[in-house]
């Protein structure tokens, strides 16, 4: 049977209708308080230099210590390391202390104009190095282990090769470091980006129309679909609640430095310069084979952000002979927001560092 | 006479009846009698319109109304010429106009295109003189950018609504659908869905896309520069600190800040 487009609109319109009939739901909805907030595991902000803080997270009383070398945690430019605590039973953060691993993070914070002009440099060999350096003092330590998450990861390897003397273990977690694959769109799309003429006009790359090309990414998911679920469950008052914690953090997005967009998009997503060991920090040349410490590697199958092939290339480049990748069935976020693989991306790390926890006090 | 002697005996009357109109009329503005001053202003007036007279009838055996209509013949001509040009662009718009498939929306946007970047576009590259040079010259190039913006977008979004199309297509041909769905009934929904991801990862992975998408990006920010030019200069004259000097502040905040942060961190 074929149907006029009048008749077709008008089925697609009953549809809605029918399916999104809420009101007396939205009533019940607005009548009761609703807790929202992320990120409430309690920290100490113990160093901060200029937009840049240091959230410390103690092990809770009566939990022993399972790994003794401190973890510090480098989330990306791009969203907030607020990710790693969203949901009060859900909660990267919360189970790492559960199992006894004390937590060091980063907060870049939120840029302002006067921080065009940095670059991958200043937050790597200047931020990073100078946070590496306050806990090796504080926790009278050598080494310590570094754990990025995605530009983070990306960040820490360079890190971790410019600096081997400092990092002990190294952790990436869904981290494109080979950036010359077609699975993934922002791969596709950044090849013929003009991110010149972005930066010279914008100076800070806006959080908001980065977070407008995130929605591209798949439109009928993310501004449709994802939507009808939350009408959907809209008398579902923790589906309620945690949606609304998953659309604070997604929509609360600092503007990125501008030469570190700029250097970003041109040297690594452009050139690919990093997996062939030709990027250029400052006046350093990135090797990767450098890396001669254990690396536990995480990605995810169906990441359409960091496809896989953007992430298992590193274990393989890099000099040492103790790695491991680590593939899960999910994607870019399911890995630190779903209960099911949070329950073996904490334990997995847990053990893995745990293995490798012997240290020297300086 | 000659050339030159015309000149100087028009210069030296024209000089003469000048000093002593100015003369008169600032005696006369000392004595506080208004109606005296008006008289000195039109007399002033009359012979400065009698020289100018004398002068155009001296060399050129003409009189006044012959001077007018040379000064129509050049208005007469520029407006011919003007004519004749917009004429031109107008039959090239109009050829463009012919040449296009009206029939398919990408085919009208391709035209519109076409017809702004090789017709209209012209207008605002003309070069610009005078003292306001600069200023109507930065104008012209925002109008400009705005306008290739606007074509971009336009083409942007209609590319975004390719896929909407070709699964309404997908609705149209399934006889479930006229019957309305409710929430627990979802089959249709998700193969709507479904189809919709598709066709959008199709549309994204395909040369076309990314070329209008880089080019839309591209052009919003050439166009958000030029705007910004405009400010700054309207910013300037109420001496408002631009985005410039600013930049050039932050430049030397932040080499200042790197060269304190390596002499610490090496003393």
């Amino acid at each position: 049977m074929n149907m006029s487009m009048d008749e077709t609109l008008k089925g697609f319109t009953n549809y809605f209708k029918n399916s999104l009939n809420i009101t007396n739901k939205v009533k019940d909805l607005i009548d009761q308080p609703l807790n929202t907030k992320i990120s409430e595991t309690p920290y100490e902000v113990i160093y901060t230099e200029d937009r840049v803080k240091l959230k410390h997270y103690k092990v809770p009383e009566g939990i022993k210590k399972k790994v003794n070398v401190p973890l510090l945690v480098t989330y990306a430019l791009i969203n907030r390391e607020t990710m790693l605590d969203l949901q009060p039973k859900r909660s990267i953060v919360k189970n790492f202390l559960e199992k006894g691993v004390e937590l060091y993070m980063i907060d870049w914070g939120y840029p302002s104009m006067k921080d065009k002009y940095l670059t991958i440099e200043d937050h790597v060999c200047g931020y990073m190095d100078n946070i590496v350096d306050f806990i090796r003092v504080r926790e009278n330590v050598q080494k310590i282990n570094l754990m990025g998450i995605c530009m983070g990861g990306t960040f820490s390897a360079i890190y971790a090769s410019l600096f081997t003397d400092k990092i002990k273990n190294l952790i990436t977690t869904v981290t494109p470091t080979n950036f010359d694959t077609k699975q993934g769109l922002l791969h596709v799309w950044m090849k013929d980006l003009n991110v010149d003429s972005m930066v010279d006009d914008y100076g800070n790359i806006p959080g908001d129309l980065m977070n407008f090309g995130f929605l591209l990414l798949n439109p009928a998911r993310l501004m449709l679909d994802k939507y009808k679920g939350f009408a959907r469950n809209i008398d579902n008052k923790p589906f309620i609640e945690n949606f609304v914690r998953m659309e604070k953090w997604i929509f609360d997005s600092p503007d990125v430095p501008g030469e570190t967009f700029r250097q970003f998009i041109k040297d690594l997503y452009q050139k690919n310069l990093l997996i062939k060991n030709q990027l250029i920090v400052g006046d350093r040349r990135v090797d990767l084979k450098k890396i001669n410490i254990p690396v536990l590697n995480f990605y995810g199958k169906n990441d359409h952000l960091v496809p896989p092939e953007a992430c298992d290339k590193l274990i393989e480049e890099v000099g040492s002979s103790d790695v491991e990748n680590v593939c899960l069935n999910t994607g870019h976020i399911g890995i630190y927001v779903s209960s099911k693989y949070q329950n073996v991306f904490v334990p997995k790390i847990t053990e893995w560092l745990s293995e490798r926890d012997s240290f020297k006090k300086v | 006479m000659g050339d030159k002697a015309n000149f100087n005996n028009w210069f030296d009357s024209n000089n003469k009846e000048f000093f002593n109109s100015f003369q008169n009329f600032i005696s006369s503005y000392n004595s506080d009698d208004q109606s005296k001053i008006n008289e000195q202003i039109n007399n002033t007036m009359k012979e400065s319109i009698k020289s100018w007279k004398a002068f155009v009838e001296k060399d050129n055996e003409k009189n006044i109304d012959d001077f007018s209509d040379i000064f129509s013949e050049i208005l007469t001509s520029s407006y011919d010429n003007l004519n004749k040009n917009f004429s031109i662009l107008n039959d090239n718009i109009n050829e463009t106009f012919e040449s296009h498939d009206s029939g398919k929306l990408d085919a009208v946007l391709s035209f519109v295109k076409n017809l702004y970047e090789n017709e209209i576009s012209k207008v605002f590259s003309l070069p610009q003189i005078g003292l306001s040079r600069a200023y109507q010259e930065k104008i012209n190039q925002t109008l400009d950018k705005y306008l290739i913006f606007q074509t971009s977008v336009y083409e942007f979004i209609y590319m975004l609504y390719i896929p909407i199309e070709q699964t309404l297509e997908f609705l149209k041909d399934n006889a479930e659908f006229s019957a309305g769905f409710t929430l627990e009934d979802d089959r249709i929904y998700e193969k709507w869905l479904t189809l919709l991801e598709k066709n959008y990862m199709n549309l994204f992975h395909s040369e076309k896309y990314n070329k209008v998408f880089s080019k839309t990006v591209e052009s919003l920010s050439e166009f958000r520069t030029a705007r910004n030019d405009i400010v700054q200069d309207v910013l300037k004259v109420f001496g408002v600190p631009v985005n410039k000097d600013m930049d050039e502040l932050y430049k030397e905040i932040y080499n200042l800040k790197k060269r304190i942060n390596s002499l610490e961190k090496n003393k």
